[in-house]
């Protein structure tokens, strides 16, 4: 077995992990109140993530992942997902050139670091399933032609829970490609305060780049370093095998509530999330706080509810929580 | 030449005259047999009386009579024989044997619901006479049908209850059966159920003795079993594993499913003094660094954790009295 020296690990973590105090920083200036949501965006940017948002409008979504790579120093683009959308509208397309006499291509939005997939449902399945493709594949195919998205690439998209009124639902399949499904809630009374002042007064701050996309793959490299020991394989595995057979880990009234559980993609999500949380907590292996940290946004789009849940007002938190609860902590 | 003409003449008449009587004695002789030989075949019906009451039975009695040599069909009788006479029932074929002859009876009980004067149909039997089918049929039988005479002098009396007709074993049988299996179903059950809560259930040892008494024990074990000079990672495991197991039994916290932190905030509530507390989380901290950071503390440190864990134990370990108390 691989020998790891946790004591040198750490202290690589703690050099590679200095960036997120001047990113932490520099994004504060525009967002207010919305640690949670920073804290599951760099999650997911440092292990090769995508996320979904869920959330009312006006809770600084857009604004989160636009001073984001503005504080990388990175390309971004936003799309708003329409009913009439085309997969071309985010791919890109081959456009006849008259004066040259030949086919160009122009590629879409998606050919950027961070993308902003705004109200995701709103487009129909065919959109969402280009979307989806490109940002499991990380490569767009155009005409002959095949390009390969840059690095970092981060999709957030977003999605209103308040209208359902001409919506298409992202199939389980599609939204199970979402590493993190965060849902965030309104800020705190001092925080809004600050956000109201801050607009009234009309200060817009300028977000500078603090730090470099070579930044972020390097510690992409770190995060996968973090070590994870057996006893917190078993964890997750637990926590995961108990969303399938909650009867196997006693927790029969579960049994009824659950139409499906987690696929072996959350393992894999939980486990990247843990590590990407344990580098941001600047340690260089996971306990099971970090695991219990993620388990939430991992698990909450992977759990599908039976009519009886529903009818129950029993909700995937609820049987997350219970999870949590019931499977032993190594 | 006229004598000889009249000779043969004489003669021609004598002869005309023998053959004329021959052929007469033919002609009485068939004729006698063939009436003695339909003597022989004889079909009658007859009733006993010649009055009767609408809707009752009315035995008619059909009597063929025939040479034992032929055989004799009966006529094939349906549920009824006009739109006002039907077929009550019939008995089988009676055959009785004498000298030459065979005698058949059946009695068709008929019933009219008709009223007035009533002619019952002729009944046609056939009779296979040596390979030539003859039929012979009975006569037609008057027989005069009165209705119910109505007083209307009384009032109308309501109609009669329906006859109740005993159970029979037959019918009673396959009620019989299902309640049998029924009672054995029901009997096999509560045996497999009484079976079942008679099967020890094994009941885990730290249930059965006090917290303390089962944390202590467990303790003893570990340090008998020398296990941290082997494996320190199951040593931290089950050291910690006694204390928080000792915490939920003794404390009624789910200790196991918590980590560290959450189970350091679950006993905030001045359950524990502060003192062993810090000392605990100092414990369990560094048994979680051994068992998810390779943490290698030195000899001092693992005796200096079972101390920890045991002076726990001992400082908050509930005393019978107090449990006295506690119940009262």
């Amino acid at each position: 077995m691989e020998s790891i020296d946790i004591k040198a690990l750490n202290e690589k973590i703690q050099q590679n992990s200095a960036f997120l105090d001047l990113l932490n920083l520099e994004i504060s200036k525009s967002i207010v109140g919305q640690k949670y949501m920073i804290e599951r965006l760099m999650i997911a940017l440092l292990s090769q993530g995508h996320i979904l948002l869920e959330g009312v409008p006006g809770l600084a979504k857009t604004l989160a992942i636009k001073s984001l790579s503005d504080a990388i120093d990175t390309k971004f683009s936003r799309v708003q997902f329409t009913p009439d959308l085309l997969p071309a509208d985010i791919l890109g397309t081959m456009i006849y050139n008259q004066a040259k006499g030949n086919f160009e291509v122009k590629k879409g939005p998606i050919f950027s670091n961070f993308v902003l997939a705004d109200e995701i449902n709103r487009a129909p399945a065919k959109v969402q399933s280009a979307l989806l493709q490109a940002m499991q594949e990380r490569h767009i195919t155009l005409g002959d032609s095949t390009y390969k998205l840059e690095e970092p690439f981060l999709v957030m998209a977003t999605m209103n829970p308040i209208e359902q009124e001409g919506t298409y639902n992202l199939p389980e399949a599609q939204v199970d490609r979402f590493m993190l499904k965060v849902k965030i809630s309104y800020p705190e009374f001092e925080d809004e305060r600050t956000i109201m002042r801050q607009n009234v007064s009309g200060h817009n701050p300028n977000i500078k780049p603090v730090i470099s996309a070579q930044t972020i793959l390097q510690a992409r490299d770190t995060v996968r370093e973090v070590y994870m020991d057996e006893k917190i394989e078993k964890y997750i595995l637990d926590i995961v095998f108990a969303t399938r057979e909650p009867v196997k880990y006693k927790i029969d009234n579960l049994k009824h509530l659950i139409s499906y559980g987690g696929s072996p993609r959350a393992s894999i999500s939980l486990a990247m999330a843990s590590k990407a949380y344990a580098f941001i907590k600047r340690r260089g292996y996971v306990i099971p706080e970090d695991v219990r940290a993620v388990a939430h946004d991992v698990l909450r789009h992977r759990i599908g509810i039976t009519y009886e849940a529903e009818a129950e007002n029993i909700t995937q938190e609820n049987i997350i929580d219970t999870i949590l609860n019931r499977v032993e902590v190594p | 030449m006229d004598f000889k003409l009249n000779k043969i003449i004489k003669f021609a008449c004598r002869y005309f005259n023998r053959i004329t009587k021959l052929f007469h004695c033919f002609i009485i002789s068939y004729f006698l047999f063939t009436t003695l030989n339909s003597f022989a075949q004889t079909a009658t019906a007859t009733v006993k009386e010649k009055e009767y009451l609408i809707g009752d039975w009315i035995p008619v009695d059909l009597f063929v009579s025939a040479s034992s040599k032929n055989k004799v069909a009966f006529p094939n009788l349906k549920d009824s024989i006009s739109e006002t006479i039907e077929v009550a029932n019939f008995t089988p074929i009676d055959t009785v044997k004498k000298g030459g002859e065979n005698q058949y009876h059946q009695l068709v009980n008929l019933i009219v619901f008709d009223t007035g004067q009533i002619m019952l149909p002729q009944f046609q039997f056939l009779v296979n006479n040596n390979g030539t089918l003859d039929s012979i049929t009975s006569e037609a039988i008057l027989v005069h049908v009165a209705g119910v005479k109505i007083d209307t002098s009384k009032d109308i009396i309501p109609i009669k209850e329906p006859l109740k007709i005993p159970y029979t074993f037959k019918e009673i049988l396959p009620f019989a059966i299902g309640f049998v299996a029924f009672a054995i179903l029901v009997g096999l059950l509560v045996w497999f159920i009484i079976k079942r809560k008679k099967k020890p259930v094994p009941i885990d040892e730290k249930y059965l003795l006090a917290p303390h008494v089962w944390a202590f024990k467990e303790l003893e074990k570990l340090e008998k079993e020398k296990v941290w000079q082997q494996n320190i990672k199951e040593y931290y495991s089950r050291l910690t594993d006694v204390a928080r197991t000792y915490i939920e039994l003794r404390y009624k916290v789910p200790a196991m499913e918590k980590t560290t932190e959450e189970l350091m905030e679950s006993m905030h509530k001045g359950i524990v003094k502060q003192a062993f507390k810090k000392e605990l989380n100092e414990v369990l901290t560094l048994s979680d660094f051994v068992k998810f950071a390779k943490a290698q503390p030195d000899f001092i440190e693992n005796e200096n954790s079972m101390k920890i864990v045991k002076n726990f134990i001992s400082k908050t370990k509930q005393v019978e009295e107090e449990k006295k108390n506690e119940n009262s």
